[in-house]
């Protein structure tokens, strides 16, 4: 892995899974890590197996379902599926999320000023 | 909401987890194969792409377990694999948990066992609403020389009325009666004559039916057509008539008259204890009421909230003078000479009466049992904890954390102490069943023992103790933090590097406990011992003894009645002398049969001709009334040698008169004419007619003879003696059916064996006799085993040492004086503070004891000899085998 690859940053991974299955729908362990390392352009170093203890905890708290299924290579694999109530945390996650990088870059910006 | 959720499932994860195991390790190898596959198809070869595929993951181990610690509570998990751990480390050192398990679990049995008894019988309140607030009322009454007294009738009504810090106050006598049962003869019941007001008192409940209330006494007494009410005990009503529904409005013939049952009390409802079987209605008689002819009434009050005991008393006090001129006998001068004096205490205390202190008493030796059986332990958990330094530097190595160490430590101490805290329940158990089954002292309250939540709650309490106290010592041997290094285990290690926490201390526990115990339960076998050899005055081989009744409308053919009895019993097989008195020795009650003979008040005993010759008790001088004997002095009565003594000291008894007098001093007069005064025509040899403890019993025997000797008392309760050929209770059945025979009116009461009744005289001394001996074996035992145990681990520790010694030239003596000195230091310290503990402590028992002083020198002697001789009997034979270590293994042994 290179070293300018950047960790995943605690407590964001949930979300990425979250808008990626509200963006794809149903999918199962690998295709969620594949596609987070794809939409991140190959620049998250995304431990897959931190995937699963994720996904454990997002179903814990009912925003996702899972079910075993066939895969699309013929494998019983546990699809994750967002809740309604999943749905619902994600809008509002993502607001917060939106909320508070929007503070974050206006401080950015306030440095580029002074500078 | 979510908190809530997550909660759920985690506890479904805790439940389902083999499941849930399968599932993901099934989803894991899903992914590493499609994994795989992806890069399969980008080109790489099968082994590069599963590499890749494992290294894109990054540790599956790591994720199982990250997946685990989310899915349920982890330190859950964490405890049940240390405890599945300790389990393990357990089960190699068999000989060890066994050993502590057995050990503990005696201690705490044993103290959970007194613990219960103590608990519900002395500190929960009685079964009483507010029982706090009840009260016995009694007096003292210096002038009349009896230790105590209950109420007269004019004191009840003087006290009901004036006395302002009782609520309401209740008044009842105990009695046996005669209650006919239709088809079945006769039979004796307990019976408490119970005034209106004593249930209100108590705020007791009726099972079935209604208790008496103030309406019921109205009636009045003198109306010969109205039928008195009854109350019935539940065990009563269940046992005797079957559970009868409609038992409330029935008509039970008592003492020949009819008696209308009102009501059944509840099952757990004891008053005044457990022997009363039927409750009958009373009122103190208005009309003859007195101020003080007979104290005939006992007392339980309710006292006012706020009110306490003793300001109770100082207003009875207070008030007791203006009873003067109410009673036409409450006159100054009378009043002066009773010197009368309310007394008003808990009725709990009244009703466990000296147990409490027979109770605490067995408590403190169970504590000390308890302690030494942890010190006993703790000798074993320190040897353990060395014996596993080598573990513990393999285990740092690996990287054990110092906490980890100690958790384990922990874990495995509480895994035993729960164990043995659970057997030390089923223990007790056990031992509750006994005592309660097969207890020779009547306790009160039994009924109401039983392992509780209480019991469950001081058995896991100790379980964490002891699990803190052996878990904190094996970590201490290690040191803190944990730092035990692998070269320092093990080869050239020598002496006992014992720290402050090593074996001694605690063999200086149990030494000095051991003989405190041992010195308790010396005192109290000699106590026991004292008490089989006092001299009884009669011999109890082979006596059966039969309680029987006569009707009061027979009372004047008691004497051809009694005669009769006897007769038909004598002619029985198996019988070899029979007679009958009015109690049997060792059964009389304080105040039976209260006459003047000389100052002091002296019991009566009537007795058939034949009584003495039957029991053996021996004629000192004059006549015996041996059966068929004909005696020909005026009103013959024969006296206690007790009594002999002190009314003609230094004088010959026989031929002497002597009168019963009235409580005031006047003569006894009936119909008008003084009694005529009895003739001594003999004097008995002393016996313990109450107890085995007291001086003996002066008292006038009076004879049931032709012409009657005592005209005024007609008694109407004898007892049977009868000696037998053989075992005495076999012919219980023939002596019924030979009472029945002579009039069906009689009335059959106890049948015991009179070896019985010397057993039961002498049962607290038995009980608290037997279990501190049980206590004091348990104990000397560990010592010794524990003295053995700590010397051989010296022993063994020191090895090479010794081996080295021994090639250079010691010889086998040396060696052992070298390993036995080490450890007698700490078996001698434990004697000194043994004996001072022991002398500080044994005063707790001087109430129980009897014949002997509680620091009888000659005991604490005895004892400590006998603990120092085990003790270094036990060092010696570890020593020995010390010495027979051969050199060259001893220097190449390895531990």
């Amino acid at each position: 892995m290179s070293p300018d690859k950047q960790d995943v940053l605690y407590g964001t991974l949930g979300l990425m899974v979250l808008k990626t299955l509200e963006a794809l729908g149903p999918l199962h362990g690998y295709r969620i890590a594949r596609r987070i390392e794809q939409i991140s352009g190959n620049e998250l170093a995304l431990n897959q197996g931190t995937l699963y203890p994720a996904l454990l905890k997002l179903e814990q708290a009912a925003w996702i379902a899972s079910a075993w299924k066939e895969s699309e290579s013929g494998r019983r694999v546990k699809v994750y599926a967002l809740t309604k109530a999943g749905r619902q945390h994600l809008r509002t996650e993502e607001a917060a999320w939106q909320h508070a990088t929007g503070i974050v870059a206006r401080f950015f910006k306030i440095q580029e000023d002074v500078s | 909401v979510t908190r809530l959720r997550v909660l759920l499932s985690r506890v479904r994860g805790m439940v389902r987890a083999r499941d849930l195991d399968r599932d993901l390790r099934q989803e894991i190898a899903g992914h590493l194969d499609e994994a795989t596959e992806d890069y399969l198809r980008q080109g790489l070869c099968p082994a590069e792409a599963r590499r890749a595929a494992l290294r894109n993951f990054g540790g599956v181990a790591q994720a199982e377990e990250a997946y685990r610690d989310a899915r349920a509570f982890v330190w859950l998990d964490h405890l049940r694999r240390d405890v599945r751990h300790g389990l393990r480390a357990l089960r190699h050192s068999a000989g060890f948990s066994l050993v502590v398990l057995a050990v503990l679990a005696i201690g705490t049995g044993a103290i959970i066992s007194v613990f219960v008894l103590l608990n519900t019988i002395v500190l929960q309140p009685l079964p009483f609403p507010q029982s706090d607030r009840l009260v016995v009322v009694k007096h003292s009454a210096p002038g009349l020389n009896v230790d105590e007294v209950g109420l007269s009738s004019g004191l009840y009504f003087h006290y009901s009325q004036h006395a302002q810090s009782l609520e309401s106050l209740g008044v009842y006598t105990e009695n046996v009666l005669n209650l006919r049962v239709p088809g079945a003869g006769t039979e004796r019941v307990h019976v408490t004559f119970a005034g209106a007001a004593l249930f209100q008192v108590l705020r007791a409940r009726p099972a079935l039916g209604r208790l008496f209330t103030e309406e019921d006494g109205r009636p009045g007494f003198m109306n010969m057509r109205w039928t008195i009410p009854i109350l019935l005990a539940h065990d009563f009503w269940v046992g005797r008539l079957g559970r009868d529904p409609d038992v409330v409005g029935r008509i039970l013939t008592i003492n020949e008259n009819p008696r209308r049952v009102i009501g059944v009390l509840p099952e757990e409802f004891a008053f005044p204890d457990r022997h009363t079987q039927i409750w009958m209605l009373v009122e103190p008689p208005r009309v003859t009421a007195n101020f003080a002819r007979v104290f005939n009434w006992s007392a339980v009050a309710r006292l006012h909230p706020g009110a306490t005991p003793a300001s109770a008393q100082a207003e009875l006090r207070h008030i007791l003078p203006q009873i003067e001129g109410v009673y036409t006998d409450a006159t100054p001068e009378r009043m002066a000479e009773v010197g009368l004096s309310p007394v008003v205490v808990p009725l709990k205390s009244a009703v466990i009466g000296d147990v409490a202190h027979l109770l605490w008493t067995l408590f403190g030796g169970m504590a000390l049992l308890l302690v030494i059986a942890c010190a006993n332990a703790a000798g074993l958990f320190v040897v353990r904890a060395e014996h596993r330094r080598r573990e513990i530097a393999v285990r740092q190595a690996l990287g054990a954390h110092s906490h980890h160490v100690a958790r384990m430590f922990f874990t495995e101490a509480l895994v035993l102490t729960t164990a043995a805290s659970a057997l030390g329940l089923l223990l007790a158990q056990g031992l509750l069943r006994g005592v309660v089954a097969f207890s020779p002292v009547e306790l009160p309250r039994t009924v109401e023992i039983a392992l509780d939540g209480v019991a469950v709650t001081l058995a896991a309490g100790l379980a964490v103790l002891m699990a803190a106290f052996y878990g904190a010592l094996s970590v201490r041997r290690q040191g803190w933090p944990v730092t035990v290094s692998l070269l320092s285990v093990g080869h050239w290690a020598t002496g006992k590097r014992a720290g402050p926490w090593g074996r001694d201390p605690f063999i200086v526990v149990q030494v000095a406990l051991a003989l405190t115990l041992m010195a308790g339960s010396a005192l109290m076998v000699k106590t026991y011992r004292n008490l089989s050899q006092s001299e009884l005055g009669f011999s109890a081989d082979r006596v059966l003894t039969v309680e029987f009744g006569l009707p009061s409308r027979k009372a004047a053919q008691h004497a051809r009645i009694y005669h009769d009895v006897v007769e038909r019993v004598r002619r029985l097989p198996g019988v070899e002398r029979a007679s009958a008195a009015s109690f049997v020795p060792l059964t009389a009650s304080e105040d039976v049969f209260p006459v003047q003979g000389g100052a002091t008040p002296v019991p009566f005993k009537f007795f058939l001709p034949g009584y003495f010759e039957t029991m053996a008790t021996p004629i000192l001088d004059g006549e015996s009334f041996a059966a068929g004997e004909r005696v020909t002095a005026p009103y013959p009565v024969l006296v206690s040698a007790a009594l002999a003594r002190r009314l003609y000291p230094g004088d010959r008894a026989v031929g002497k008169a002597v009168r019963r007098l009235n409580e005031d001093g006047s003569i006894v007069e009936l119909n008008a004419v003084p009694v005529p005064a009895f003739t001594i025509v003999g004097v008995v040899g002393d016996i313990g007619e109450t107890t085995l403890r007291r001086d003996p019993t002066e008292i006038v025997y009076v004879p049931v003879i032709e012409p009657r000797v005592e005209q005024s008392i007609t008694p109407t309760n004898m007892t049977l003696a009868i000696r037998t050929h053989v075992e005495p209770l076999a012919l219980s059945a023939a002596v019924r059916k030979a009472i029945e025979a002579v009039d069906p009116g009689l009335s059959v009461g106890r049948v015991r064996s009179m070896d019985s009744i010397v057993r039961s005289a002498r049962a607290r001394e038995t009980f608290v006799g037997a279990l501190l001996l049980l206590a004091a074996a348990v104990s000397l035992f560990l010592g010794v085993v524990g003295i053995y145990g700590s010397v051989a681990h010296v022993v063994t520790s020191r090895t090479r040492e010794i081996g080295i010694r021994m090639a250079l030239g010691a010889r086998r003596a040396d060696v052992v004086r070298m390993v036995v000195t080490g450890s007698m230091w700490a078996v001698l310290a434990g004697a000194v503070l043994g004996v001072a503990v022991a002398l500080a402590g044994t005063g707790m028992l001087s109430a129980l004891l009897f014949g002997v002083e509680p620091r009888d020198p000659v005991i604490f002697l005895a004892v400590t000899g006998v603990l120092l001789s085990a003790a270094i009997a036990a060092a010696l034979l570890a020593g020995w085998r010390a010495a027979r270590v051969a050199p060259l293994l001893a220097m190449r042994s390895d531990c």
